[in-house]
């Protein structure tokens, strides 16, 4: 167990401060008062990492109908754990954990997948890029922001978890790791495949934009 | 590995927000290559944190909160976990009794010291087996939500008399229900269809003993709460011949007594089951044929009703609280359709009865590819046109023209007194249009502006012309109110054939509303040419509406599995044999137009085994809920569904298959399986609407009351209607006050069809609105009106 004066700057929450002399409480500290019994705890615990849970739900693609449920699921599960004692790590890491567990839980649970195919797809995938006339009009940042969930979707789940819980939510390697229950290499070597793969469909994307330009 | 390689590592691996080393960065400053990489991995990581993560939605915390607050629901024991347990402890118990004479001591020692562990283990097992997640969902339905007690309609349930349109004509009609589920709920069926034999007792005054096709418009089905035998119809005689006598219920305080009987029935756990589950006194239909499109965007019921509540902002405000269903479904990664289905539960124990959903979503991307734009242009001349409207309608004709993609017809008619068509189809070519223009007045006969605007629907309307990209577009220096109600009928039936009629105002100082009325009869836009170059942003907008559509000539197939019966398609019908070669008629037409226009192979004209729904359009970013009762056998496979369509997005033929499979077990509801009941709730609800917006047109306001609180009680029970629960408050409050202002009647039946389908166009253009952009620019010069 960690000691009190470190906890007390162990943070990452998300919880607005607001005016600047109320200092948010540190994650652990409202864990051990929801454990002594102080209600109003858990509530500002969710307020703290509603966001960030519901936010890697999404990114994680999680469809949108289960979302809520499933956020719901990993604080029951969150509250469950508790009672049973405080994590030894940090706070963090443990509970996206949980979100990692119930979202992995969701996508083996799905019992019937929609086969999608679209027949007369002829040609590369560039030429496929090219025919296709969506990018010429949407503004360019949110445009960006869509093509880029749409390369992160077709990632393998494990690979999507690394880089968005190491990119997208800012974690070090080694809470990653601890959040995935995996060996920190076996984290790398994720996070090196899913970047290569997505740097691989920008520089393609690239060249689909040089070429529509040069027209 | 050289130092390159090992650098490049640490940058793909690189995470969280910590610096990189000096060493790095040394390197970086040194080699081009790594910094390349470096660029592209800050553009990824860039990119991934763009990705848009939905907000938390508000109530989720408390709702988390009170769901962690619940105690955890503790399930029946299992019984097979019962079962080894015992037959585990007899067996060790045998097994030890008999061994252990014949054992050393030590041996004694370690059989005792391994028996008791494995019993505390099968005890252990017994107990944890004994917690599930999910509550058990039987046939006493869904958990009832905690809802604040409804108040009981005070007069409405007292009427129970129903004369046909209002009318007192004799023709009183009452049905008594005798039906598992509803048995003290008041519904209201619309028509003989909801009349199932041998499930009523037609009840009638002795004014007309016969129920003639047609002689009841809607039928009210009230189980016990009767008392209207005072005025000696003959009808308590009838009833007492049927062994139930109602005499003296008449009087004040007994109906005040049955109103009490019922508010107890309907608080406590009886109520009615949401989906329904009952199995006896049902009729099947034959799981084959073309079924009713139910789809449509664009009704221009829904344009009609959004315009008329444009005078009463609280009636409309009151109908845009109803949300379509939605099931949560993704749009599709590729492609501009995706299919789901799923039921209403995850397994199933024996013969049951079941809600399945197949669900259908566009793609959030327009179409990339639409089809020809049938254009008629009218140019309003009935006065001579200033120097400045010549010019605009100079520039509105250009950006047609340049706008244009191959195949696309432009033709324009004047109206006025040197009228006729100026362009035919086809022929508007770059150069030719000054020549034209100079020609504006040059006519050899009249034309009215209303025969100008027929001429011109009727020249880009038939057979051919592809849904929703047929137009015609007026262009006029201004209209009177006589011409928009001249114009209005004739835009409206174009409407309904496939036409769109919108209207532009060559200058600012056109009345707006009547610009307005003409482009909402006609399913159009209106816009505002303050200026030449706006023109290309008036076509624009005009190419896009055509550009909605990402699919077309969508073709639902749904077959059944054997042992699954289909009670009905809910809030469709079979059609009968005309109906169903019309459909596939429209559907062969769209298909070898697709072919010629687009290259799409054609692949249609044969019928397919099995449910077949055909969807002449489907437009981008909405879904669509096809509702089914089954009744099914027991667990295993029930149903494949499988959807075709001609892809405006990838411009080809798209395709997409589901099955729908059950375990077996008790019933569980997971989130998917919520979906659908929330679906099957928002059905009913949307039903009720609509027949409370009848009632209320044909005065019944308390009767409209009484069938906005029967569903309120049927959907309170429900969790996540809510909403839906304060809707019917709010009209039954808005009817007491306004006693059904045919406003009020409006805001219902345009709220039932928002809940069943919505109204996409109009759903857009809320999103649209609602986050308030401040801005310093001048009001936007395209308004739609959808």
């Amino acid at each position: 167990m960690e000691s009190s004066a470190a906890l007390a700057t162990e943070g990452g929450g998300e919880l607005d401060a607001g005016a600047s002399n109320v200092v948010p409480l540190s994650d652990r500290v409202l864990l051990e008062r929801h454990v002594r019994g102080d209600k109003a705890a858990f509530g500002e615990l969710m307020k703290m990492y509603g966001s960030t849970v519901y936010g890697f739900l999404a990114r994680a693609g999680v469809p949108a109908g289960e979302r809520d449920d499933l956020f719901q699921e990993v604080f029951v599960k969150v509250h469950r754990a508790l009672s049973r004692g405080l994590p030894d790590g940090p706070v963090r890491p443990w509970l996206l954990a949980i979100a990692v567990n119930a979202a992995r839980d969701s996508f083996r649970k799905a019992r019937v997948r929609s086969i999608v195919r679209t027949e007369e797809r002829a040609g590369d995938d560039v030429a496929d890029e090219l025919r296709n006339p969506r990018p010429d009009r949407a503004a360019e940042a949110r445009e960006t922001a869509a093509w880029i969930e749409e390369e992160v979707a077709k990632l393998p789940l494990d690979q999507r978890e690394v880089l968005v819980l190491c990119v997208a939510e800012g974690m070090s390697l080694e809470d990653a790791a601890a959040a995935l229950h995996a060996p920190v290499n076996t984290v790398k070597t994720r996070l090196r495949r899913a970047r290569l793969f997505i740097a691989d469909a920008l520089e393609r994307r690239k060249l689909i934009v040089d070429r529509e330009g040069s027209r | 590995m050289s130092d390159h390689d090992a650098i490049a590592e640490l940058l793909l691996e690189h995470a969280g927000d910590a610096p990189l080393s000096d060493e790095v960065r040394a390197h970086l400053e040194s080699c081009a290559e790594c910094r390349a990489l470096a660029d592209t991995i800050g553009e990824v990581d860039a990119g991934v944190r763009s990705m848009i993560a939905p907000p938390l939605p508000g109530d989720l915390i408390a709702r988390t909160l009170e769901r962690v607050a619940e105690p955890p629901v503790k399930a029946p024991p299992s019984v097979l976990a019962l079962l080894l347990g015992l037959i585990s402890a007899l067996l060790g118990g045998l097994w030890t009794m008999l061994a252990f004479p014949f054992r050393t001591p030590r041996a004694r020692a370690w059989t005792f010291g391994v028996t008791v562990p494995a019993l505390a283990v099968v005890g252990l097992a017994f107990v944890s087996v004994s917690f599930v997640a999910y509550a058990p969902v039987g046939d006493a339905g869904p958990v009832p939500r905690v809802l604040p007690p409804l108040e009981p309609p005070e007069p409405e349930v007292e009427e129970v008399r129903e004369g046909r349109d209002g009318a007192d004509d004799g023709v009183e009609t009452r049905v008594e229900v005798n039906r598992p589920g509803y048995s003290e709920a008041v519904v209201l069926a619309d028509g003989r269809d909801a009349l199932q034999p041998g499930a009523h007792t037609i009840v009638l005054t002795p004014d007309d003993q016969t129920v003639r096709e047609g002689d009841f418009h809607t039928v009210l089905e009230r189980a016990t709460v009767n008392g209207t035998d005072d005025d000696g119809d003959g009808t308590s005689e009838q009833r007492r011949h049927e062994g139930r006598d109602d005499r003296g219920r008449n009087s004040e305080a007994d109906r005040r007594g049955e109103l009490s009987d019922l508010e107890q029935l309907t608080r406590s756990n009886d109520l009615p089951v949401l989906p329904p589950t009952e199995l006896e006194g049902l009729t099947f239909q034959e799981p084959r044929g073309y079924w009713a499109n139910t789809y449509v965007p664009g009704d221009p019921i829904l344009r009609t009703l959004r315009r008329r509540l444009a005078d009463t902002p609280a009636a409309r405000a009151l109908a845009e609280r109803a949300e379509p269903i939605d099931l949560g479904l993704d749009p599709p990664r590729e492609g501009a359709l995706s299919l789901s289905v799923r039921a209403d539960r995850a397994s199933v124990e024996g013969r049951s009865r079941l809600i399945v959903a197949v669900g259908l979503r566009g793609a959030a991307v327009r179409g990339g590819r639409r089809a020809t734009l049938a254009t008629a242009v009218v140019v309003d001349a009935r006065r001579p046109l200033d120097e400045s409207s010549r010019a605009r309608v100079r520039e509105l004709l250009s950006a047609l023209s340049r706008g244009r993609e191959g195949g696309d017809r432009i033709s324009v008619i004047v109206a006025g007194p040197h009228g006729g068509v100026l362009v035919p189809p086809g022929e508007l070519r770059f150069g030719e249009l000054s020549v034209a223009l100079d020609r504006l007045e040059s006519g050899a006969s009249a034309l009215a502006l209303d025969a100008a605007v027929r001429a011109a629907i009727e020249s880009v309307g038939g057979e051919d012309a592809p849904l929703g990209s047929a137009l015609v577009l007026l262009a006029t220096p201004g209209l009177e109110d006589a011409d928009a109600r001249a114009i209005e009928p004739l835009a409206h039936a174009g409407a309904l054939g496939g036409v769109a009629t919108s209207a532009v105002a060559l200058n600012g100082a056109v009345d707006l509303e009547v610009l307005g009325r003409v482009a909402l009869a006609g399913q159009g836009r209106r816009a505002v040419l303050a200026s030449p170059d706006d023109a290309d942003r008036v076509v624009a907008g005009e190419v896009e509406a055509a550009s909605r559509t990402v699919a077309r000539a969508a073709r639902l197939n749904i077959r059944l599995a054997a042992g699954a019966s289909l009670v009905g398609v809910l809030g469709s019908h079979r059609l009968d044999a005309v109906d169903a070669s019309r459909v596939r008629e429209a559907e062969s037409a769209i298909d070898r137009q697709l072919a010629r226009e687009l290259g799409i192979a054609s692949d249609r004209g044969e019928d397919e085994d099995g449910i077949q729904i055909v969807i002449p359009a489907f437009l981008a970013n909405d879904q669509h809920v096809v509702l089914l009762d089954l009744v099914v056998e027991g667990p295993g496979a029930i149903a494949d569904v499988s959807l075709r369509w001609k892809d405006l997005v990838r411009a080809g033929n798209g395709s997409a298959s589901d099955r729908l499979t059950l375990g077996e077990g008790g019933a569980r509801r997971g989130p998917r399986e919520r979906a659908v009941v929330l679906a099957y709730a928002a059905h009913e609800l949307a039903e009720a609407l609509r027949e409370s917006a009848e009632l209320v047109r044909a005065g019944h306001s308390s009767t409209a009351r009484g069938r906005l609180w029967a569903v309120q009680q049927r959907i309170a029970s429900v969790e996540g209607m809510a909403d839906d629960v304060a809707l019917c408050e709010a009209y039954r409050a808005a009817l007491g006050e306004g006693e059904g202002s045919p406003a009020i009647a409006d805001s219902l039946a345009y709220a039932s069809a928002r809940r069943i389908q919505g109204d996409p166009l109009a759903l857009e253009v809320e999103r649209r609105a609602r986050p308030a952009r401040p801005s310093a620019d001048p009001p936007a010069m395209m308004d739609t009106v959808r």
